[in-house]
């Protein structure tokens, strides 16, 4: 089967999927217990604000019908309203994408950079001290929590020398950066153990096969070997990677909005929960999963690329 | 022969049972220190003559000493004591928040892998979808809408990360249903649910439990984080992430709230790696 195929029958399969978490979402207000117009209004709410948040919501409707036109509505780019400041959850979620894609972005490129260069030192001296000390620091990093990974970086780097800012994101394009530089470092503290755990037992088997035996006899020199022949079967595990962990990657930066005080998606997200601001709680986690899934796919566009056979099945 | 689960598998003769395996060293270094934390965790707060949540303004954040070993925190309490409380609520609620969904997932992806057709697409379609949602954010709105607590984390780990646990199941049970052994027990006649739960999900097993613990050191961070968050577990209850929560505000002037919490933790999470590790080693042996 050729590639269009397969990428045709992978955007398909998209479809239904996307009406699944939509579903859910609408769900998540449902599953509050008792009535949920009583839950987001609070205990001090009068009888007629709970029926005007009910009214509101379309919690009077019947569960089908609340589902087409949230469906209608999410199609148009309508999320609702926030019931708190009454701000359409489309403009708040504008508003706040900025920080969020920032520490993505260079939270992704940090961690993909520290874990291919560690993978390698790592595979390539497979059994030395070395490789033990770096697979040690791994093992640890995937138990360190994330939040308080942020807040050792605060203790030990940002207090002692004031270099970096300690919470907020500044104005100007210069000091986003600047205030991005600890998050980006907790993100990759954060999701690198994991992939250098995938990576280099990738390498170490890379590096038993044939093909590299070869290559040395004919004698390529190991960077050579490394470029030329494994980085692409590297690239793959990493793409792979990524598509796995991009959920966690999400949570991870949720967290450490939270610690460094990143007005992102994330600090949105925590904060509509402590307000019970069911629109804005439902719309964040919407945009996330249509993130995720827009991942996954592109994550097997790609790997159709880099590895064709996957294209056959 | 030998599968990717490490038994022995009969293909030929009768298995022999083979000789006793001893747990690697780092399996049984990583299960000292959690016997420790157990042992930490129940006698703990019996041994010292404070109560973990009883507030005293008057010896707010005061600095390590001979009575209060750790100082205490900004309410007051002595801080070793709530270190080692939380020991009863993270163990526990991170245990039972992957026990439930490995039940469960177990459950789901044995029957999906080794029946096929309508069970298996209906249990992969649900997966994907859970699965398109960034798990722990998922985790963290369930949890909102449940209300928050322990019981609310658990409930909504097993509604999400029985996912993991059924994917990894239907792989082995899928894998093992074209064994040799199992076509044995086929044509001798016994029922497809007894070929699955005593010949088949066995030899799932130690994969399972791998990614049990390597679950449990996972759900230990989640509760961890959604406590920071301020949705898990609620105060004045003592919890590793809420206390390094609420030891922020002092991270300059006392800054052993926040750092000994988060030690607990991650030496709670290497410990149990180093177990899963080992396992793993022990079973491909």
């Amino acid at each position: 089967m050729d590639r269009g195929r397969f990428i045709f029958r992978r955007l398909l399969q998209t479809i239904p999927l996307l009406a699944g978490i939509m579903l859910l979402v609408l769900l998540l207000l449902h599953v509050v217990p008792g009535d949920p117009a009583r839950a987001i209004g609070g205990i001090s709410a009068s009888e007629e604000q709970v029926d005007q948040i009910r009214e509101e919501l379309g919690l009077n409707r019947s569960l089908p019908v609340q589902y087409v036109s949230y469906v209608g509505n999410a199609l148009r780019g309508d999320l609702g309203r926030s019931t708190r400041s009454g701000r359409t959850v489309t403009s708040i979620i504008a508003d706040r994408l900025a920080p969020t894609a920032l520490l993505l972005a260079c939270g992704m490129i940090l961690s993909i950079a520290l874990s291919s260069v560690i993978s390698v030192i790592s595979a390539r001296n497979k059994d030395s001290v070395l490789d033990f000390a770096l697979i040690g620091v791994t093992v640890a990093g995937i138990s360190i929590p994330t939040f308080w990974a942020g807040l050792m970086l605060i203790l030990l780097i940002a207090l002692p020398t004031g270099l970096f800012p300690i919470n907020g994101f500044g104005d100007t394009p210069l000091e986003n950066l600047h205030s991005i530089v600890l998050p980006a470092l907790t993100f990759a503290i954060a999701i690198s153990p994991v992939m250098i755990r995938a990576l280099r037992a990738k390498l170490v088997d890379l590096y038993r096969q044939d093909f590299v035996m070869m290559s040395r006899a004919a004698g390529l020199s190991e960077n050579a070997i490394l470029f030329r022949h494994l980085s692409r079967h590297a690239a793959i595990i990493l793409v792979t990677m990524i598509s796995v962990q991009v959920g966690p990657m999400i949570f991870v930066s949720v967290v450490i909005e939270k610690t460094y005080a990143l007005p992102g998606l994330g600090e949105a997200l925590v904060n509509a929960v402590s307000q019970r601001d069911f629109p804005v709680i439902q719309g964040i986690t919407l945009v996330t999963a249509l993130f995720v899934t827009a991942v996954h796919l592109t994550a097997d566009i790609v790997i159709s690329f880099l590895n064709p056979r996957m294209t056959l099945k | 022969m030998t599968d990717h689960s490490g038994f022995t598998v009969p293909t030929e003769a009768p298995a022999v049972r083979a000789p006793r395996k001893r747990l690697p060293g780092k399996a049984r270094f990583g299960l000292a220190i959690i016997a420790l934390y157990v042992l930490a965790g129940v006698f703990g707060p019996m041994l010292l003559p404070f109560d973990p949540d009883a507030a005293n303004i008057l010896q707010r954040l005061r600095p390590p000493s001979a009575q209060h070993w750790l100082g205490t925190d900004q309410l007051g309490r002595d801080f070793l004591v709530r270190l080692l409380y939380a020991i009863r609520i993270d163990l526990p609620v991170a245990f039972l928040a992957a026990f439930f969904p490995m039940l469960i997932g177990t459950a789901l992806g044995a029957v999906a892998g080794f029946f096929g057709r309508i069970p298996d697409i209906v249990v992969s379609r649900s997966a994907d979808i859970v699965q398109a949602f960034p798990v722990y954010v998922f985790l963290l709105v369930l949890v909102f809408a449940l209300g928050s607590g322990a019981t609310s984390f658990i409930l909504a780990a097993t509604v999400i990360a029985w996912v993991g646990y059924a994917r990894l199941v239907r792989g082995e049970v899928m894998r093992l249903r074209e064994m040799e052994f199992v076509a044995a027990a086929r044509v001798s006649g016994l029922p497809p649910m007894r070929i699955l739960a005593t010949h088949v999900l066995p030899n799932a097993l130690p994969q399972t439990l791998i990614y049990f613990m390597s679950d449990i050191v996972m759900m230990v961070l989640v509760l961890s984080s959604l406590s920071f968050l301020g949705v898990g577990i609620q105060p004045p209850t003592a919890e590793w992430g809420r206390m390094i929560a609420e030891g922020q505000p002092f991270l300059r002037s006392q800054w052993i709230l926040s750092v000994a919490p988060g030690l607990m933790l991650m030496m709670f999470g290497i410990a149990l790696s180093l177990v899963a590790d080992g396992l793993d080693e022990w079973s491909r042996k």
